[in-house]
């Protein structure tokens, strides 16, 4: 963000405007759309991703189990 | 050296398509050749390995277009904006499908991602198909070099176009069917069982339709794109492509009933690399079509960037790109012999 931010206006420093960079066919309201959906998108995923390391925290690591080829290892469940 | 990377581009889009198709095919397929759980997994364990890494050859395709063709890749880019970023979500939900599925043992949770896996990876042969389709359809380029397109309109091929109509739509379903049949061969080769038996029935079905759509979108693409099959004979990479894919779908079509399933599916790459590689060996010197007239079209000439940077980028290209096979190699060596549904708690 700060690196973005903080070097408009340009896209490329001192060569490319961002002005310049961007496209003239695709309108405001359809970045916006696809914006909100990659945000829900990102949103689902990162519950699912909570969800699932709650899970496998509260489940715990597994107990010390012997793996062949000797040693013991932590199993992974 | 325009030429030379066309060339490269269309490359590595038909190895995307080869790599990234299989394992499409096999997620078309998934809810009929694997019914069970256990066999859902099988078909995951096949693809596992390779899916993650096939994408990247998209990448690949895209960064040379970046490289080499940035007015080309930016008019698209812009023009196909809302169907790309489809075409994206359809990817992510399918990679997140693929890595949680098996996390958790309720059947609801396993049924919705295996529904995600499915219809992902139908959605996503269908939109690839239909991109081909517009490009060899035309899109409407005004002078400036940029296009917007609805997602359709009338469904005729004439002004105003849209992304959709019945030819697009055509090669979207041949699309389909002919990536459904890739991946029927790669699992009947990388599996055993009931999996592996119904593959392999599918298979002979699947390429039984594709034989039989092949004709006729080619005769489609004619109606549509006059210019692009006349010049065919006299263009040497066109003439070797077609080779190509007639050797390769009747490899498929010999090997298959004999039950030479690593032929079949070398065969199924072959006619597709085959067919990509035809198509845009006769589309040359034009990139993106523009269907109010050839002069309006983007070619390699007019579309590419500076010699110099081109140059450059093709000694990285030719370091790059024997790494990437390099590793495609060693993961099918690592992942040899046929594969087997991961322990519950395991794997995919």
């Amino acid at each position: 963000m700060t690196a973005e931010l903080g070097r408009q206006p340009w896209l490329v420093y001192g060569l490319f405007r961002t002005a310049q960079g961007s496209s003239p066919s695709v309108h405001a309201g359809t970045v916006l759309f696809t914006l909100m959906g990659f945000c829900g998108l990102y949103l689902v995923l990162g519950v699912l991703f909570l969800f699932l390391i709650g899970r496998e925290i509260a489940h715990g690591p597994g107990a010390l189990a012997p793996v062949a080829g000797g040693g013991a290892e932590v199993a992974h469940v | 050296m325009f030429e030379v990377w066309y060339a490269i581009a269309a490359l590595l889009f038909a190895i995307y398509v080869a790599l990234d198709g299989f394992d499409f095919g096999a997620g078309i397929l998934s809810p009929f050749v694997a019914r069970t759980d256990s066999e859902r997994r099988q078909v995951l364990a096949a693809i596992g390995p390779f899916w993650d890494g096939n994408e990247v050859w998209l990448l690949a395709a895209g960064g040379a277009l970046f490289v080499a063709f940035p007015r080309v890749l930016a008019s698209g880019i812009s023009g196909f904006y809302f169907a790309i970023v489809l075409v994206l979500w359809c990817l992510i939900g399918r990679g997140i499908a693929i890595e949680f599925r098996s996390h958790v043992a309720d059947p609801l949770w396993r049924t919705a991602w295996d529904f995600v896996f499915a219809a992902a990876s139908t959605l996503l042969a269908v939109f690839f198909g239909a991109a081909f389709g517009n490009l060899l359809r035309g899109v409407p380029l005004d002078s400036e070099g940029w296009f917007t397109l609805a997602l359709f309109t009338d469904f005729t091929t004439r002004d105003p176009v849209g992304i959709l109509d019945w030819y697009t739509i055509l090669v979207g379903v041949f699309a389909l069917v002919a990536l459904a049949a890739h991946g029927a061969l790669f699992l009947a080769w990388k599996t055993d069982g009931a999996v592996h038996e119904r593959s392999r029935r599918m298979a002979r079905q699947l390429w039984i339709a594709v034989a039989g759509l092949w004709p006729l979108v080619t005769a489609a693409s004619h109606v549509v794109n006059p210019a692009l099959f006349p010049g065919m004979g006299r263009r040497g990479l066109a003439a070797l492509a077609i080779v190509l894919a007639i050797g390769g779908i009747a490899t498929v079509l010999v090997r298959l009933p004999r039950g030479g399933f690593l032929a079949a599916f070398l065969g199924s790459c072959a006619f597709l690399l085959g067919i990509i590689g035809a198509s845009a060996a006769s589309y040359f010197p034009v990139m993106l079509r523009a269907t109010g007239g050839d002069a309006l079209s983007i070619t390699a000439y007019t579309g590419g960037g500076d010699e110099a940077s081109l140059r450059t980028a093709l000694r990285w290209f030719l370091v790059g790109s024997p790494l990437a096979l390099l590793y495609l190699a060693i993961v099918l060596r690592l992942h040899r012999g046929k594969a087997v549904a991961a322990a519950e708690g395991e794997g995919y």
